[in-house]
């Protein structure tokens, strides 16, 4: 009897080792191969070549390894697992994110922010001379993360910087030729509506407040006026990038808004010869990266003719503004877009641009962590 | 190739296995020779050849150590040709470098060192192997094998080529000719297998992570109590990832029927050091104690003598570990303690209460192993400053430390409970009062979470390094 049962336990552990080592091995085989994860948001790696002088080299055998690793069956529920193991363990921050509690119990990822006064500081003075440059009025949109209000969440110890000292800093030194509009109060108030859980972006609700908190401020709409927020369209599941940099089990997908002014007269993304009549490129919708349907990602120029009365504009920009320029549309003719992170001066600097569309005032809008980490501010200069 | 890769779980060890069940008995050590030789070759296929290289000349000497037909002079010839060449290589690879920038530096020459000269991996622990065969057969300890064959199988056998244990050819001669793989063995094999990749994969990667951060800290942002945590960490990393590697190893000698010797006896729970070097890393200390000390002498030519003896076996151990001064400080420090021990302090020690013995030894541990994880010096000096408050820090800044002490607090608390004995005992009782479920059940499941969990730690590519390429 007793021989028996060992014999029936050792056949189970046996069973258990042979379908995990050989199920997945099968699966490599069987299961047919990813050419891009959307997860990751890179191209996997495929098959490698197999020749003599692959192997030799030491090719074939760094190809095969990288070729497992990522064609790995279940590899993202694996990576689920991990993350949520590691947050068992108590960890809390992992890949360069802290994952806290929201006041309603859901989780909320929050990247870390270390500021860097050097980076801030060059970049507010590219800013400066552009400012002297132009005749018309500047202005200059700043918007926290959202560490700047959960500082008091993250785990014990927290190595992450104040970015409201980050966005006074930038206040302090910026040229009183720019209009500066920090958003920091206007998000303050129930700031978990104004920032997605899983993506590093403000939510349209966030970009809304912001945009008709500055409309007013500067006087381009009456102190009672408003823009509207009200959503045409809202879209489900959405994870965004920083719940990919820790992907769990138990984080809530977001909901993506859709402003109901995105039809315009016409739109164009200069550099790349197409054009359109809405800000949405729907077909990011159905995809992991849902805000990346807000003018379909980031372009070097976007020119958008809004087919409304109004000053034309010029808008100096990172993926924050992709979901501003929704609120935006009523109140501007003329709105080009420009990311300096492809936007290159050879052809024309901002100030020629500014000259040549007849621009009447030029927007900077920016995040923190932009200002804080872009080095790509010198090409004004 | 490693063990705790996705590589070798689902393609090599897949494969490995398939084939060794499905091929006759003759053909057995063959395919283990054939994919050892490929686990060995991946990533550096020429150095594979050096290793047959040791393999023929082991087996030369064998046959000419064989006294019945040989005269003992060519014997002795032959096993005196075998340890030069295995020490040469050794030398050569391992320590030359080290030997020409320290002659550089020192006495200020310009010799140009080998820039291409990579250490071929396991090469310490296969040429410790080659030799305890051709030293045990000149002594007439073990009979020499006939059989090319069998022996390559035994000094290639994958499960133990790159990180030990340094298994010798006496505990499985006659397995080499003589094993049956049985249902239990294998069942063993495999709890054996999980455990050691849970200890590497989610223990002590785990950890290490957070002592590579601490130890890549800038020094504002440390404090004496994060020094602490950082080498505790390492303490905790090195064992699991190197107790780890000789679980895997063991078990995955199980699953083909060899029956390796235990490497590591909880070594974290000994009351003195002389404790710990018998349960830490048994196989080496072993070795040196068999082929060097008591060669030597040991103790059998009075006091003095014995006591350079250690001093002479606890420098190589060191030296053993990889070519650098810290690596021999590291050993001479422990001789330094075993002396004393032996002189005087073990009869001290054995007045005190247990549990300020075990604080004796595991604070001398952890110092240890702050000497073993620095190869440049001046980090060394630095971190040893720094845990002793000469570094002017504050003993705790409330920030950085809190949150690495924060964040794997848990982790510390699962890492102390996994170096006793517990679990172990706990299978014991359970074995007793609840053989069905708990071989039948609780084991199997444990066992599937283990594998399970590890894969998910391999999948998220999480920090995975291999502590051993200096040996």
């Amino acid at each position: 009897m007793e021989n028996k049962h060992r014999r029936a336990a050792d056949i189970v552990m046996i069973a258990v080792f042979v379908i995990i080592i050989f199920g997945f091995a099968l699966a490599l085989i069987i299961k047919s191969d990813r050419d891009f994860s959307e997860m990751e948001n890179r191209n996997l790696a495929q098959k490698p070549e197999l020749s003599w002088s692959s192997i030799k080299s030491g090719d074939f055998s760094d190809g095969l390894e990288s070729y497992i690793s990522d064609q790995l069956f279940a590899k993202d529920a694996l990576v689920t697992l991990k993350t949520d193991f590691d947050r068992l363990l108590g960890k809390s921050y992992q890949n360069g994110v802290y994952l806290i509690k929201d006041s309603d119990g859901r989780l909320r990822y929050v990247q870390k922010y270390t500021e860097d006064r050097e980076q801030i500081r060059e970049n507010a003075e590219c800013l400066n001379d552009l400012a002297d440059k132009l005749s018309i009025p500047v202005d200059m949109i700043l918007v926290p993360n959202v560490s700047a209000y959960t500082l008091d969440k993250l785990p014990a110890g927290a190595d992450c910087n104040d970015q409201k000292k980050s966005v006074e800093y930038v206040g302090s030194i910026l040229s009183d030729k720019i209009g500066f509009y920090p958003m920091t109060e206007t998000l303050a108030a129930s700031y978990e509506q104004n920032y997605y859980l899983t993506d590093h972006h403000w939510t349209s609700w966030g970009a809304a407040l912001a945009a008709e908190d500055y409309l007013r401020r500067s006087g381009q709409l009456a102190a009672d006026g408003a823009v509207n927020k009200e959503p045409s369209e809202t879209v489900k599941d959405f994870y965004g990038t920083l719940y990919s940099k820790a992907p769990s089990a138990f984080a809530d997908p977001d909901v993506l808004e859709i402003g109901s002014s995105c039809g315009v007269a016409e739109i164009e993304w200069v550099a790349e010869g197409k054009s359109g009549d809405n800000l949405i490129e729907r077909s990011f919708l159905e995809k992991k990266d849902k805000y990346a349907a807000f003018l379909g990602g980031n372009f070097a120029q976007v020119r958008i003719r809004t087919g409304r009365e109004g000053e034309k504009v010029l808008i100096l920009k990172d993926s924050y503004a992709n979901a501003a320029v929704q609120y935006l549309t009523e109140q501007y003719s003329e709105i080009t877009m420009i990311d300096l992170r492809y936007y290159r001066m050879q052809e024309r600097s901002v100030s020629e641009l500014c000259e040549d569309y007849g621009v009447d005032r030029v927007i900077m809008l920016y995040n923190m962590d932009f200002i804080n980490e872009d080095r790509n501010f010198v090409w004004l200069s | 190739m490693l063990f705790s890769s996705t590589t070798f779980l689902f393609v090599f060890l897949s494969l490995v296995l398939a084939c060794y069940f499905a091929v006759p008995r003759f053909l057995k050590n063959a395919v283990l020779l054939v994919f050892s030789l490929v686990f060995y070759a991946w990533g550096e296929p020429v150095y594979v050849f050096l290793m047959l290289g040791s393999i023929t000349v082991a087996y030369l000497t064998g046959l000419f150590c064989d006294k019945q037909k040989h005269s003992g002079r060519t014997a002795l010839i032959s096993v005196i040709a075998a340890v030069v060449w295995n020490l040469g290589l050794l030398l050569f690879f391992k320590y030359t470098n080290f030997f020409i920038e320290n002659a550089n530096s020192l006495m200020h020459m310009n010799i140009s060192p080998f820039k291409d000269l990579k250490l071929p991996i396991g090469i310490s622990f296969y040429s410790f192997q080659t030799l305890s065969y051709v030293i045990d057969v000149y002594r007439g300890g073990v009979k020499s094998q006939r059989n090319f064959l069998n022996l390559a199988t035994y000094v290639t056998l994958f499960p133990q080529l790159i990180a030990g244990p340094i298994v010798r050819y006496q505990t499985i001669e006659e397995q080499l000719v003589n094993r049956r793989e049985s249902l239990q063995q294998f069942s063993r094999g495999v709890k054996r297998f999980a455990v050691g990749l849970g200890k590497k994969v989610i223990l002590a990667n785990n950890i290490g992570a957070l002592f590579s951060e601490i130890s890549a800290a800038p020094q504002a942002e440390m404090s004496v109590c994060a020094s602490w945590l950082g080498i505790i960490a390492y303490t905790f990393q090195i064992y699991f990832d190197f107790s780890g590697y000789s679980d895997m190893a063991i078990g995955l000698g199980k699953m083909f029927g060899f029956d390796f010797l235990e490497n590591f006896n909880y070594p974290y729970i000994s009351d003195s050091i002389t404790e710990f070097w018998r349960r830490w890393h048994i196989s080496l200390s072993s070795w040196f104690r068999d082929y060097v000390y008591i060669p030597l002498g040991g103790n059998r030519k009075g006091k003095v003598r014995q006591c350079v003896n250690i001093m002479i076996v606890w420098f190589l151990t060191g030296f053993w570990h990889g070519a650098n001064w810290n690596f021999m400080m590291w050993g001479v420090y422990f001789g330094i303690i075993l002396l004393c021990e032996k002189l005087f302090l073990l009869a001290f020690l054995k007045k005190l209460p247990r549990i300020i013995r075990h604080i004796y030894a595991l604070l001398l541990i952890v110092i240890g192993w702050g000497i073993f994880a620095f190869e440049d010096t001046s980090a060394l000096l630095r971190n040893l400053k720094n845990m002793f408050g000469l570094g002017g820090l504050p003993l705790w800044n409330g920030g950085s430390d809190k949150f690495w002490l924060m964040q794997n607090a848990i982790l510390f608390v699962i890492l102390i409970i996994a170096s006793l004995p517990l679990f172990k005992k706990l299978g014991e009782v359970l074995t007793v009062k609840l053989p069905t479920a708990y071989g039948c059940v609780i084991e199997p499941a444990c066992t599937a979470f283990l594998l399970i969990v590890s894969i998910a730690y391999l999948a998220g590519n999480s920090f995975n390094p291999f502590l051993y390429f200096r040996f």
